[in-house]
């Protein structure tokens, strides 16, 4: 970092009219609505009672044709999942293998939000200094941090060397709004064509923005989504979480580049065309997951989102149960209000199919998907407690762990990670997924209860570095 | 010895214990999480900040300046390139019959695109714009509007 420089302070205003209202969650709002639901259940399955014996079949033939039919939709659905996400990933890889970009150097603004990251933000900072790009600037927002972040920002101002030229840093204070109003300042603030929004722990690859910011040259793409990998790993619980980044994340996503309809870009690392976020409102409050509407409103407005690979962040993930919890209640609780903020969309398809396909897909994802795979884990052990089927459950964990290992390894190859990850894929499924499963089933529930929910924060360590 | 029913036995118990933990672990974290600290979003409708900029406020647009030397050369070749590419792209060449205002309006209306995505450039920008534009007494003029008659439009 360079020595002391003259420093401005100045008093800003800072608007917040496109914040939307804070979302409410009145608790028991959808009891009604619950009760309801269950009474007609419960009606329907009185009638089916009622007329059973008029059919051929007998209640547990029933049960049993029923829980056949159920368990090979299951593995239909498993296997073209899979098999899709591959395919489309394949191909994607495909194309940009073999695409070739001209260099292009606009003017980007780097934007950071920090809320208590005393730990973490010099390092944050020093790898932007790294950055492999000579036409940028940084721009950190501190979200009213009770901490010394602010003192440890404040000494970063100024203009510092970076690798190719001068960059400039600029600090925000402002009192505590959010990661989303902490983001739209910077946003605002910036003059930049294109903003790089990040998270305040996060640690950047020195060549992210230069791969990011090629795809703008396409008139279409309104935003790149980046790759977000796990810097802490080495523990039972991270290396876990390492695979599903890779594997479960990544993947996905490099499948949904290839159609240019990323659904969520990652809050540790997304560029974006600063008039895509005009048109589509820049971040909202209201939701806690504010990356994922925002994709959503950016995916509603037509623009296309694309995933680069090689924009790489670094992040630490949660290293305890309770933290990982904690991190996962928030996404997908956060996930299920953007999709009902975003209905209207689900079923009109003709306004936007490309945004209609993305919601049915996270909707499939963040509610039928856990629920199947829990059923399914009931199922074999009733299987073998009941009825001593115990094979079953084996040749289940069998299938799905080979179905794992084949996948796991595809994707550490093509990114190039770290092959003794592949041997986690083994226990991935019936360990990591269950819990986290059971978490989103968990969190689902109380989303639709409307039961209230805070803001957390994350434990950081601030001991590694990417570089 | 049977190894199905051993592993078999294994995996029942690790996928019973892991519903137990997760469930566990679920209802342990929503009991801290009501104890904790809870942080609730204010949202006024405006706030007042405070901006930390080195003294030597430059614009984004100065700071690009400042590389200029470095940047230029580099949007320069960017044009030409993408013109180049553009008329190869072109299925008609330009042949001696196409009037030249037609291609001099074609020749702009291609880099008032590509100016127009390239904000930060200033006045360079504008330079080769008007490198297209005839220079009258009134100021710039599309050469369409030129009204001196059947003489060349520019050389």
């Amino acid at each position: 970092m360079s020595g002391k420089q003259q420093i401005k302070r100045t008093t800003i205003t800072l608007e917040n009219d496109h914040l939307n209202n804070q979302y409410e969650n009145p608790e028991k709002k959808y009891l009604k609505r619950i009760l309801l639901s269950g009474l007609i259940s419960l009606i329907l399955i009185m009638i089916i009672a009622y007329t059973l014996p008029m059919t051929v079949l007998s209640i547990n033939s029933l049960l049993e044709y029923s829980t056949i039919v159920a368990l090979v939709l299951f593995l239909f659905i498993l296997l073209l999942r899979y098999f899709g996400i591959l395919a489309f990933a394949y191909f994607y890889l495909n194309e940009y293998t073999f695409k070739k970009l001209n260099g292009f150097n606009p003017f980007i603004s780097v934007i950071v939000p920090v809320y208590n990251e005393e730990k973490v933000v010099e390092n944050s900072i020093k790898s932007l200094l790294n950055l492999d790009y000579e036409n940028y600037e940084i721009i950190v927002v501190n979200d009213g941090s009770t901490d010394h972040t602010k003192q440890a920002i404040e000494k970063l101002a100024g203009f510092h060397k970076g690798t190719r030229s001068e960059v400039k840093i600029s600090v925000i204070n402002k009192p505590n709004g959010g990661k989303a109003s902490a983001l739209n300042a910077g946003i605002t603030y910036s003059q930049a064509e294109f903003v790089l929004c990040m998270d305040g722990d996060s640690q950047l690859s020195t060549d992210s923005l230069r791969m990011a910011v090629r795809h703008f040259q396409k008139p279409e793409i309104g935003a790149v989504a980046g790759n977000v990998k796990v810097l802490n790993r080495g523990k039972f619980l991270t290396d876990l979480q390492s695979l599903e980044y890779i594997e479960g994340l990544n993947m996905v996503r490099t499948a949904q580049s290839f159609m240019r309809l990323v659904n969520i870009i990652p809050g540790p690392i997304g560029l974006f065309r600063k008039s895509a976020l005009e048109q589509a409102g820049f971040y909202s409050s209201d939701t806690f997951a504010e990356d994922a509407d925002l994709t959503l409103k950016i995916l509603a407005k037509g623009w296309k989102i694309y995933y680069e690979p090689r924009a790489i962040s670094y992040t630490e993930a949660p290293e305890k149960l309770q933290q990982l919890l904690k991190q996962r209640y928030r996404w997908t609780r956060g996930i299920i209000q953007s999709i009902r903020k975003h209905k209207k969309l689900m079923i009109n398809p003709t306004i936007n199919l490309g945004d209609t396909f993305v919601l049915w897909s996270m909707f499939y994802e963040a509610l039928i998907w856990p629920t199947m795979n829990i059923a399914a884990n009931i199922f074999f052990i009733f299987a073998a407690l009941a009825f001593g089927f115990t094979s079953l459950i084996f040749f289940w964990w069998a299938a799905l762990a080979l179905l794992d290992l084949t996948t796991a390894l595809y994707s550490v190859a093509v990114e190039k990670e770290e092959l003794r990850l592949v041997a986690y894929a083994i226990i991935y499924r019936m360990v990591f997924i269950l819990i986290i499963d059971i978490c989103k089933t968990m969190s689902t529930i109380e989303e639709f209860l409307g039961i209230k929910m805070h803001w957390g924060k994350l434990d950081r360590l601030g001991t590694l570095s990417a570089q | 010895m049977e190894l199905i029913p051993i592993l078999s036995t294994i995996i029942l118990v690790a996928t019973i214990s892991t519903f137990l933990l997760a469930i566990g672990a679920y209802i342990l974290f929503k009991v801290r999480e009501r104890r904790g600290e809870k942080y609730f979003v204010q949202n006024p409708a405006n706030v007042q900040g405070e901006l930390v900029t080195p003294e030597d406020n430059l614009s984004p647009r100065d700071v690009f300046k400042e590389n200029k030397p470095s940047q230029y050369p580099k949007r320069k070749a960017l044009y030409v390139e993408d013109f180049t590419s553009n008329q190869k792209r072109e299925p008609k060449p330009v042949t001696p019959t196409e009037p030249r205002e037609y291609v001099t309006q074609k020749l702009h209306s291609t880099l008032k695109k590509e100016a127009a995505n390239f904000e930060s450039v200033t006045s360079d920008v504008k330079a080769d714009e008007n490198k297209f534009l005839k220079y009258t007494r009134e100021g710039y003029i599309p050469t369409s509007k030129d009204k001196s008659g059947e003489e060349l439009k520019w050389r």
